[in-house]
């Protein structure tokens, strides 16, 4: 494999040629830009932009809280206030944040020309940027949410919190899950489909490894939130009681959705940012990575491991001393992984020869803070003392040493180390010093003294205090802190302005002789031509690497479909397979992008009509921008260098579509799972509501045979498509839409004796109910969609991903509504 | 080996850690909301023991090819697993149940 696919010299034209083709679009279409160095930049700046306004209505907050009895903010604008500062930090800037850094790095770390998806990054984008945004600017018209980010019922109910301001998080952030869900797909299957020829996992860059557990936990965390949101805005709007304790619901149920999503979000932001590090500190040691095997094995277990953590939120909530003793272990067995990745980097810095820069300084500071943080973490997560130090200043010290530790720090060292890979200069190193030592002053002096006052007893989220309790020093410490950090900030906010140009081909370039890939020249379609890595650290060990992928000697030094492309390898060897041509830009995914936003975003404030238009706006957008995608097959394989001649498209399991299609399957299982969670969580507080006689079985016998009955078409029609018989494949699709539609009218119509307002049970039931309606109504759409391309003459046996698609989700929808009416049907039966 | 497969080897140290975790919790839960206490202990053993050579059979299997890097991982995270295992189930000895 190391032997060069194109040793002799390229012809002239063919670097002109991948510029033109990757150039960005101008004028009023600049914004339709997808290539992920533009999205990366634009996103990662979108959440550097939130993550001041955020701290804005910090610097109010600690304003309000430097001196006693203070009358500059009252209670209403102060809940308003640390409710969209902890949303905006965690949803608007650190999730955001790091996903925009895996956008803008991965593929010229994977030594790929783009993700996979670039349209689909576009659209996370400013479904976000235009979303958040707005959501922001609710402040303003007094509309912000005030129930804290973890929004507890039974206080954000619509009794106690009447209003719009709950529904501008409740709905709100729903794009946010929409955007994020969005990105993880992109990432998981860029990382594992896009890599160089020859980069094993074994070889794969700590950073790729973090985004790929990063993004997988996204998948399983994120829908527990989007279950949370939807039943408590299902109760705000329509009366349905989930978490009523009068009508059998339970307002714990929330908590443990919103906290099996927001624990591992932790981690979601954590682990991106240590991988980050693992990046910066060999360039900084000039060594490789000391333990990479163990850093990899603690990203892993971290991922898993945190989703068994979610209690230690609930510790003061009355559930069994045993129960708690679970994630108290769990809790403290997770300081293990984390204690291996900063002993890798320790080790990592003690085996070279450090550069103390700025990049190194800021990996300094995140060690000092974020081991303070982790030791705070133990303490808390030993249920005794936590029932002590619960609800006070005690904890905001200590989330704010794992946040800003774990994640603002590292995040600053990226900035500071990634800006001469897309900028025309490199950040100022002396100014660089002094954003650094305001940053870490301020942040200790900020937040070191709120242990004390937590532990003096000042509660957290109160407006003010009166004099005389002993925290009128610490406060006013905190608040000069506070005041100090935000300086840092700024001084660094005025570098940025002063020196950040973007640039790609002309960038300030691998100034820090760094070993990864994306370090190599490179411009707006990536590297020249696309590497073998034979090895962990390339730019070290193959010192020609840079000149050879500039001179075109690697593999696809052309464009040989005369569009845009990546080499699509095998997940595990990465082993070149098949050529992926990609979109390029187009008005489509922004339109369905704002028009998503301004969907969830108008329902807030209940203008249900043009909400819907909105929605509809948005559907057509999605519909145009999937219309275009699965182009005509080439039928010839095409020579990518080297005699290696690959395919230039793929359907089945090899295709991208079929990844990104499996990856959504796995977020529709994990919200089923919150579903099902949450009846048999229901059933166990209140037992006595589950009915003791349910109606015959007919009904569901029939849906449950039309439901089988329709996947079994779906094989018949796929059987067809595969032998070149559209019509029958045609036919037997239109068939198994008419069987869905029956069997759903079926289901819905067993249950009009219950109401879904008069008790939880009724409404998880009608919950289920509706949501198989839900996914039926999607696998319609997909299923016409197809029916409508094999008309235009746009499906056949080879060109069928579309239908492939819809094939794959059909029978998971199946099997999925065969489970909702087990649990509706036959639970009841069984603990009857 | 199929991409599945390995990834499933690679978690399936935390996959048993997940499962064991789940089953506890959610026994000991249930059997106090229920009434019946005294089902919480050995409940836990068993699943503990379940768990236990599981993981173990995981990390014998990944440890005979420890050279290679996935093996290695599959072995390890599993080792890792099995130490959570371990950690979690030693409650049951030290609190009060469904107290």
């Amino acid at each position: 494999m190391n032997e060069l696919p194109n040793p002799t010299p390229r012809p002239a034209g063919e670097l002109e040629e991948l510029r033109r083709i990757w150039s960005r679009p101008r004028g009023l279409r600049a914004i339709t830009v997808i290539n992920n160095n533009y999205v990366g930049v634009m996103y990662v700046a979108t959440a550097f932009v939130f993550f001041l306004l955020a701290g804005l209505l910090a610097l109010l907050m600690r304003t309000q809280l430097a001196v006693p009895d203070n009358r500059l903010i009252g209670p209403e604008l102060y809940n308003q206030l640390f409710t969209m500062h902890g949303t905006i930090m965690m949803f608007l800037f650190a999730v955001p944040a790091v996903e925009a850094m895996g956008i803008l790095l991965i593929p010229n770390m994977l030594g790929a020309r783009d993700l996979p998806f670039p349209r689909l990054s576009a659209f996370a984008f400013w479904a976000y940027a235009v979303g958040g945004l707005i959501f922001f600017l609710s402040l303003f018209a007094g509309w912000a949410p005030t129930g804290g980010w973890f929004m507890n019922p039974p206080l954000t109910t619509e009794r106690y919190s009447p209003g719009f301001n709950e529904d501008f998080w409740l709905l709100g952030i729903g794009f946010i899950e929409i955007s994020a869900i969005a990105g993880a797909i992109e990432i998981i299957v860029g990382i594992l489909r896009t890599r160089s020829p020859g980069m094993t996992l074994a070889r794969m860059p700590v950073f790729a490894w973090a985004m790929l557990i990063f993004a997988l936990m996204i998948v399983f965390a994120f829908p527990a939130v989007i279950v949370a949101t939807m039943l408590l805005e299902l109760e705000r709007a329509f009366g349905w009681p989930f978490f009523s304790a009068d009508k059998g619901g339970d307002a714990l149920l929330w908590q443990h959705l919103f906290w099996f999503f927001g624990h591992p979000e932790v981690y979601i932001i954590f682990l991106p940012a240590a991988g980050m590090v693992s990046m910066i500190v060999p360039s900084m040691a000039q060594a490789p990575l000391a333990g990479y095997r163990l850093v990899v094995l603690a990203l892993i277990a971290t991922g898993f491991l945190s989703f068994g953590l979610w209690v230690h939120h609930m510790f003061a909530t009355g559930i069994p001393e045993l129960s708690l003793s679970f994630f108290q272990a769990a809790s403290t067995a997770v300081a293990i992984p984390s204690g291996i990745q900063v002993f890798a980097w320790i080790a990592t810095l003690a085996r070279g020869r450090v550069r103390l820069n700025t990049p190194t300084l800021f990996v300094l500071g995140m060690l000092f803070i974020f081991v303070l943080g982790g030791l705070t973490g133990v303490m808390v997560a030993v249920v005794p003392f936590d029932w002590q130090a619960h609800d006070t200043y005690f904890v905001v010290a200590h989330l704010h040493y794992v946040l800003i530790g774990g994640m603002v720090f590292p995040l600053l060292a990226a900035f500071y180390y990634w800006v001469p890979y897309c900028s025309r200069n490199a950040l100022s190193e002396r100014l660089g010093r002094w954003v650094f030592g305001l940053m870490f002053v301020g942040f200790n002096v900020a937040f070191l003294p709120m242990h004390l006052t937590g532990l003096l007893g000042m509660p957290r989220r109160v407006y003010t205090y009166p004099a005389g309790l002993g925290w009128e020093g610490l406060n006013l410490v905190s608040t000069v802190g506070a005041f100090i950090l935000a300086a840092g900030i700024a001084l660094f906010v005025f570098d940025l302005v002063r020196r950040f140009r973007f640039a790609m081909e002309d960038n300030a370039g691998n100034v820090w002789n760094a070993a990864s890939l994306e370090w190599l020249p490179s411009g707006n379609y990536s590297n020249r031509s696309i590497p073998i890595v034979a090895s962990r650290d390339p730019l070290w060990e193959q010192p020609n690497l840079a000149k050879d992928v500039q001179a075109g000697h690697y593999y696809l030094p052309n464009a040989p479909t005369g569009g845009r492309e990546t080499i699509m390898t095998s997940p595990l060897e990465a082993r070149p397979e098949w050529l992926l041509r990609m979109p390029y830009p187009g008005w489509a995914p922004l339109v369905a992008a704002w028009f998503t936003a301004a969907f969830f975003l108008l329902l807030t404030v209940k203008l249900v009509i043009p909400a819907l238009v909105c929605g509809a706006i948005a559907v057509g957008g999605i519909l145009h921008w999937a219309w275009e995608l699965d182009p005509a097959p080439l039928k010839a394989p095409l020579d990518v260098g080297g005699g290696l001649k690959l395919a230039a498209y793929m359907s089945g399991p090899k295709s991208q579509a079929w990844w990104a299609v499996v990856v959504l399957m796995l977020v529709a299982a994990s919200i089923y799972g919150c579903v099902v969670f949450s009846y048999l969580y229901l059933w166990t507080v209140s037992p006595k509501l589950w009915p003791r006689e349910l109606p015959g079985l007919g009904p569901v016998l029939v849906t449950a045979i039309l439901l089988i009955a329709s996947s079994a078409l779906i094989g018949l029609s796929n059987a067809s498509l595969t032998r070149g018989r559209l019509n029958s494949m045609s036919a037997a699709l239109a068939g198994a839409i008419v069987l869905l539609v029956a069997a759903l009218g079926v289901e819905f119509g067993s249950h009009t004796a219950l109401s879904p307002t008069d008790s939880a049970y009724g409404a998880m039931v009608y919950l289920v109910v509706w949501l198989a309606g839900f996914y039926g109504a999607v696998l319609v759409a997909m299923a016409l969609f197809v029916l409508a391309r094999a008309a235009k003459g746009m499906v056949d046996p080879v060109r069928r991903v579309t239908f492939d698609n819809a094939r794959l989700f059909w029978h998971y929808t199946v099997a999925q509504t065969l489970v909702g009416l087990l649990l509706v049907h036959g639970f009841p039966r069984l603990v009857a | 080996m199929s991409f599945a497969a390995t990834a499933l080897r690679i978690s399936a140290g935390v996959i048993i850690w997940a499962l064991h975790f789940a089953a506890i919790y959610g026994a000991s839960g249930l059997f106090c909301a229920r009434g019946f206490p005294e089902l919480v202990a050995p409940t836990i053993a068993a699943f503990t023991a379940i768990a236990v050579v599981a993981a173990l059979a995981v990390i014998a299997a990944g440890w005979r090819r420890r050279a290679e890097f996935e093996p290695w991982l599959s072995a390890s995270v599993a080792g890792f697993g099995l130490v959570a295992i371990l950690y979690e189930g030693l409650a049951v000895l030290l609190v009060p149940i469904c107290g």
